[in-house]
């Protein structure tokens, strides 16, 4: 087949989107017009934007057949029990490493005001981030006000 | 009388271009200038509502050694709302009678 690795790629993916009942004949509809497109002189660029076109087709597709279907039919998938617990455990680590809970490891108390306001509270101002992150820039760091009862 | 559909301008443009002749995706791409994330979903809503049809064109894959394109028409009911359509978008009638 004469169309580019990146564009079978791209529709591949576009194509996760659908059921797999339809999936076949959408993708052979794309690759199809890849294939002729690909047989004169044309613009890479512009056949990756062509390309792109792929994912709104597919989500319109998809809206039309059901999303429910779609969702039901992935969940019976061999490929979510590696999938779901994969992504899960992605976004927790990258959500963790980027904003670190208040008060635990990665803060460091900067201030604590020692006065009390009207509910008899103590303010202390913390500095959370990693400290390769907040040396590097302090526009990078949060600063998380917390009260504590005395 | 015709059923009215929520049509855009992007699919009126699509119709008038299959009004012409069948056509196949790409080309629909070229001969109007819209981006392929506009077109296809059009086509794939107007086939869902009926105005349009498609056909795998196996005949023409064999006389050019490639794969099958897939062909759009309008279908009969979707001529009926291109002249609907005419009236409502009188700019897409006169480029249509320019053609």
């Amino acid at each position: 087949m004469n169309v580019p690795f990146e564009i079978r790629l791209m529709l591949a993916v576009a194509g996760r989107l659908l059921p797999c009942s339809l999936r076949l004949e959408w993708s052979r509809e794309w690759l199809a017009e890849f294939s002729h497109a690909f047989r004169g002189r044309v613009q890479r660029r512009g056949m990756f934007v062509r390309a792109a076109g792929a994912i709104p087709d597919a989500w319109t597709l998809l809206q039309e057949c059901g999303i429910k279907r779609r969702l039901s039919e992935a969940a019976h998938s061999r490929m979510t029990t590696v999938v779901l617990p994969a992504l899960m455990f992605f976004i927790l680590t990258l959500s963790t490493l980027r904003k670190p809970l208040p008060n635990g490891r990665g803060s460091e108390c900067l201030v604590s005001i020692l006065s009390r306001d009207r509910q008899g509270a103590v303010s202390t101002i913390y500095k959370s981030g990693s400290p390769s992150s907040s040396s590097i820039s302090m526009t990078s760091c949060k600063f998380l006000f917390s009260s504590s009862k005395v | 009388m015709v059923e009215r559909l929520n049509l855009t301008y992007a699919s009126a443009v699509i119709l008038e271009a299959l009004a012409q002749r069948k056509t196949y995706g790409f080309q629909i791409v070229d001969g109007t200038g819209l981006p392929s994330g506009t077109v296809y979903p059009a086509l794939r809503r107007m086939e869902s509502a009926g105005l349009i049809e498609s056909a795998w064109d196996h005949k023409g894959a064999e006389a050019s050694g490639g794969p099958a394109r897939k062909y759009y028409r309008l279908t009969t009911n979707g001529r009926k709302h291109m002249t609907v359509l005419l009236d409502r978008y009188p700019r897409l009638a006169r480029t249509s009678k320019m053609r």
